[in-house]
């Protein structure tokens, strides 16, 4: 491709070069460059954009310079660096780190998150590529240290090195290595229920469960399927994530996605849409602090159809913490080059069960297709086909209801079984499994026929339905008691 | 620029939110300052606050009370296993009396029982100190400590708390030059910054005093706001002086639901602040008493370092004679070090001796202290 060469600027060695549109059009290596013939359309380069063959480093410097060679090979193109590129984008990071400190979102840990992040990245550019995991790990333990303090820093690493180490000694069986570290989660499970662990730092329980409690189940399933072995790096990389210490509710990031889209793209795009969602995640917390403390009214004072609507509307807002928290926490992995699958897809708009599933918090969805719906699809693939998917979506429900509770417990200390919570994940489920038995039995050609103005209406009527039944079903998730929801119902639906 | 460009849309949202949240109070109209407050605000929204005061310390004191920005965090509910059950059906059981008045409740006098994981033994005076005798001689210095939860020792015993560390320190110090220092604590936990001057001006008021210090905490921005809605709505401190000033610029008419005057008041809690923290240097200027503040922390801090910048410039626009900042004194510790227990902001006695020293080095160069302790007994 030809590009003037007044239009870009080249930056020394290998440079990413932008073009005036403002898009990254093609990297030039100023090598190649230079050995183009005469008689192309471009002129020669100035000798200052070439390779300096007289200067040769010498002595220790020159060492230093082929170990950083040796160390930087394989380095994607995705990765070269772009000093320009990289500061803007280090500078709307600070601009947003001043915003989270002024609006005081989401307390100390974000903060120390924020602060690490600004100190780390410079370095984190400018490193050997295969420095990049463990430069992220290490500063990840820093904040981990300061977030929580040495002690429990300690034991989570401690413990975690070795379970995940654990983990990795393929001499073992896989089912044996499975079978121990299950038998380990139980016995925590047991200390952590009794006086048994008084003498461990409490803060130890939430931090060790967020990175293992899902994380471990995709790592061993990996660590299963995979062809060959899993880097240390890479491992390091997964169960060290940053924004994990201020997010103890964080989204069940898999492991083969992570690993995939580390470089996977140009890193200045990369960045780009981390701090585009990382905005967005901050307009969501913002949002979500006029719903809960303007907007939002307590289940007792329901007297009508109009405050039960506007409670059942604000109620589902309050997901809009999870939703902003977790653009953060995906936002920040953009940063430090993991392209990720977006979280959510505006699940507001979701139009059917199905759709509402596909759409909110799709790595949970992810999670759940990968370990439990696949497998218990594939293993009754000479079923019938209905039966099939009714079987793997009723083990996904129950699986997602009790993994709910796992995630409770680590996190909170308790389980939160109820009534309510069980009739939510219950009649979720039900839903999902009819509209899953409608979809399949749709005619591929149905939906092309039938669009037009009558497509339209049923859609939107669809996108209000699906809002009415998913705002009361997290209206009953979060009552006290069915009594209670029952009794706001019967209040609100009074004026009727 | 061209890179910037990229993402005008970004930056511009960025700036323009960045902009909203710094803009000083009195060019935004007043809407507009209680939506910003509502973005900022960063705690529990009130029905959960009101439930979690209820649940926590409401049940611990049974007096309508909170202690400032409490968040129900993951260890919360050690803590109230930490505390063992609180005794709130039992009115004797707590070592609180109710009053008629703004500081809706005080220590009650001569009490010796443990209550609410310690030890309290107050004198007849309703203080958590000694048993001091109001005759001053030549030698003495005499200073009042005015505080919260912290200053009156919170989950430690009378002579663990920094204060009492600092007496000791203080009086060291006072032989030398044949003085005794005597430091009266009028600290009570949970009182705003109004109640605990409220406090020392009712329960001191026969008492000779030489200096005065004001112990604010990182909670003080808000805490009279969440008070007045209370004492307010049953027409308590309309015409104080310590709110002459808020009363004047809001044109406050209290109403008699606490919700509704919180909704209103948690919009000036900065001009709260001022006008408390004005009347408390006025008043303490009129009975020629010099009055320090000092600013110390809580264990994790609630507070950024911007609006904690901010709070003590408010303090040194009031006339505060000496203004001392202990905030930062935990930050090279980890907070399970020095928390009473996981979650909880009040120190433990390791976080009380190193504020003890903190607040001893900072008070030492108080030039009103010094005088105190270099003047000869005779010129007095």
């Amino acid at each position: 491709m030809n590009i003037p060469h007044n239009m870009f600027g080249l930056t020394r060695g290998n440079a990413v070069v932008e073009s005036h549109q403002g898009l990254i059009e093609q990297e030039i290596d100023s090598d190649r460059v230079a050995q183009r013939p005469a008689d192309q359309h471009f002129k020669p380069l100035h000798k200052k954009y070439l390779p300096d063959e007289k200067s040769h480093a010498t002595g220790f410097v020159a060492r230093c310079l082929e170990f950083y060679r040796h160390l930087d090979q394989g380095r994607p193109t995705h990765a070269h660096i772009n000093h320009r590129a990289f500061w803007a984008a280090w500078a709307y990071l600070a601009a947003l780190t001043g915003l989270v400190y002024v609006y005081r979102i989401e307390g100390r840990a974000f903060q120390i998150v924020l602060a690490t992040t600004l100190a780390a990245l410079p370095i984190y550019e400018i490193v050997p590529f295969r420095l990049k995991k463990p430069l992220a790990g290490f500063a990840s333990l820093i904040a981990l240290a300061q977030i929580f303090g040495n002690t429990t820093a300690a034991c989570v690493v401690g413990f975690a090195t070795v379970l995940v180490g654990f983990a990795r000694i393929s001499r073992i069986q896989w089912q044996t290595r499975a079978a121990i570290i299950t038998s380990t989660a139980l016995i925590l499970a047991i200390v952590r229920s009794t006086s048994l662990g008084a003498n461990i730092p409490p803060t130890f329980w939430p931090v060790a469960g967020t990175i293992l409690m899902f994380r471990l189940m995709i790592y061993m399933y990996e660590l299963k399927h995979a062809k060959k072995n899993e880097t240390l790096a890479d491992a390091i990389s997964y169960f060290m994530i940053l924004p994990n210490w201020c997010f103890m509710h964080f989204p069940v990031v898999d492991y083969r996605t992570l690993q995939r889209g580390f470089y996977s793209r140009d890193i200045i795009q990369t960045r780009r849409r981390g701090l585009q969602m990382m905005f967005v995640g901050v307009t969501h917390l913002l949002f979500y602090r006029v719903v809960y403390h303007e907007l939002l009214i307590r289940p007792q004072d329901v007297k009508g159809l109009a405050t039960l609507g506007a409670y059942l509307a604000c109620n589902y807002l309050l997901y809009l913490r999870v939703s902003g928290q977790f653009h953060i926490a995906c936002g920040l992995l953009h940063l430090y080059g993991h392209h990720m699958p977006e979280t959510h897809n505006k699940y507001l708009l979701a139009h059917s069960f199905t759709d509402y599933w596909r759409r909110i918090n799709i790595y949970w969805k992810d999670f759940m297709v990968k370990t439990v719906f696949n497998p218990v699809f594939f293993r009754m693939r000479k079923k019938p086909q209905p039966l099939a998917l009714g079987v793997a979506t009723i083990a996904v429900f129950v699986a997602t209801w009790a993994l709910h509770a796992w995630q409770s417990f680590w996190l909170r200390g308790h389980w939160g079984f109820s009534l309510t919570d069980a009739l939510f994940w219950g009649i979720l489920g039900a839903a999902v499994l009819v509209n899953v038995q409608l979809d399949a039995r749709k005619k591929p050609g149905l939906k092309s026929a039938s669009a037009g103005t009558l497509s339209k209406v049923r859609h939107l009527a669809g996108i209000a339905g699906m809002l009415l039944s998913i705002t009361l079903l997290w209206s009953l998730w979060s009552s006290a008691g069915l009594g209670e929801w029952l009794s706001m119902m019967q209040r609100g639906l009074s004026g009727l | 620029m061209k890179l910037i460009k990229h993402n005008a849309p970004g930056w511009i949202l960025l700036i323009v939110l960045a902009t909203f949240a710094i803009v000083p109070e009195p060019f935004l109209p007043s809407h507009a300052v209680g939506f910003r407050e509502v973005l900022r605000h960063n705690g529990l929204n009130r029905a959960d606050y009101d439930r979690n005061e209820r649940g926590y310390y409401e049940t611990l004191l049974d007096a309508g009370r909170s202690f400032g920005t409490l968040g129900e965090s993951i260890q919360t509910a050690d803590f109230r296993k930490h505390l063992g059950p609180a005794k709130h059906s039992e009115e004797d059981g707590r070592p609180i009396l109710p009053t008629d008045d703004i500081r809706e409740y005080v220590l009650k006098p001569n009490v010796d029982e443990t209550a609410y994981g310690t030890l309290w033994q107050t004198n007849s005076r309703g203080l958590r100190d000694l048993e001091y005798s109001v005759e001053k001689t030549a030698e003495t210095i005499r200073i009042a400590v005015l505080g919260d939860s912290i200053t009156a020792g919170w989950g430690v015993t009378r002579p663990e708390r920094f204060e009492d560390l600092w007496e000791v320190a203080l009086n060291r110090m006072a032989a030398d030059r044949g003085k005794i220092a005597e430091v009266w604590n009028f600290a009570v936990p949970g009182h705003s910054p109004a109640q605990r001057w409220k406090h020392f001006e009712k329960t001191g008021k026969d008492v000779p005093f030489d200096l005065v210090i004001y112990e604010a905490t990182t909670s003080d921005p808000g805490w009279d706001a969440r008070r007045m809605a209370h004492f307010m709505a049953k027409g308590q401190g309309l015409d104080d002086p310590l709110f002459s000033s808020f009363m004047q610029v809001s044109k406050f008419t209290p109403v008699p639901k606490p919700y509704t005057n919180g909704e209103t008041l948690n919009r000036w809690q900065w001009t709260i602040l001022q006008s408390v923290y004005e009347g408390i240097v006025n008043q303490s200027h009129k009975k020629n008493l010099p009055v320090a503040y000092v600013l110390i922390p809580r264990v994790g801090s609630n507070l950024s370092r911007p609006e904690i910048l901010a709070l003590l410039k408010r303090a040194r626009s009031a006339g505060f004679d000496y203004v001392a900042d202990l905030s930062t004194v935990f930050n090279d510790y980890d907070p399970e070090e020095l928390s009473l227990s996981p979650g909880d902001y009040h120190p433990n006695i390791r976080g009380h001796r190193i504020l003890a020293e903190a607040w001893e080095h900072h008070l030492a160069q108080w030039p009103a202290l010094l005088d105190r302790i270099n003047e000869s007994t005779k010129s007095r």
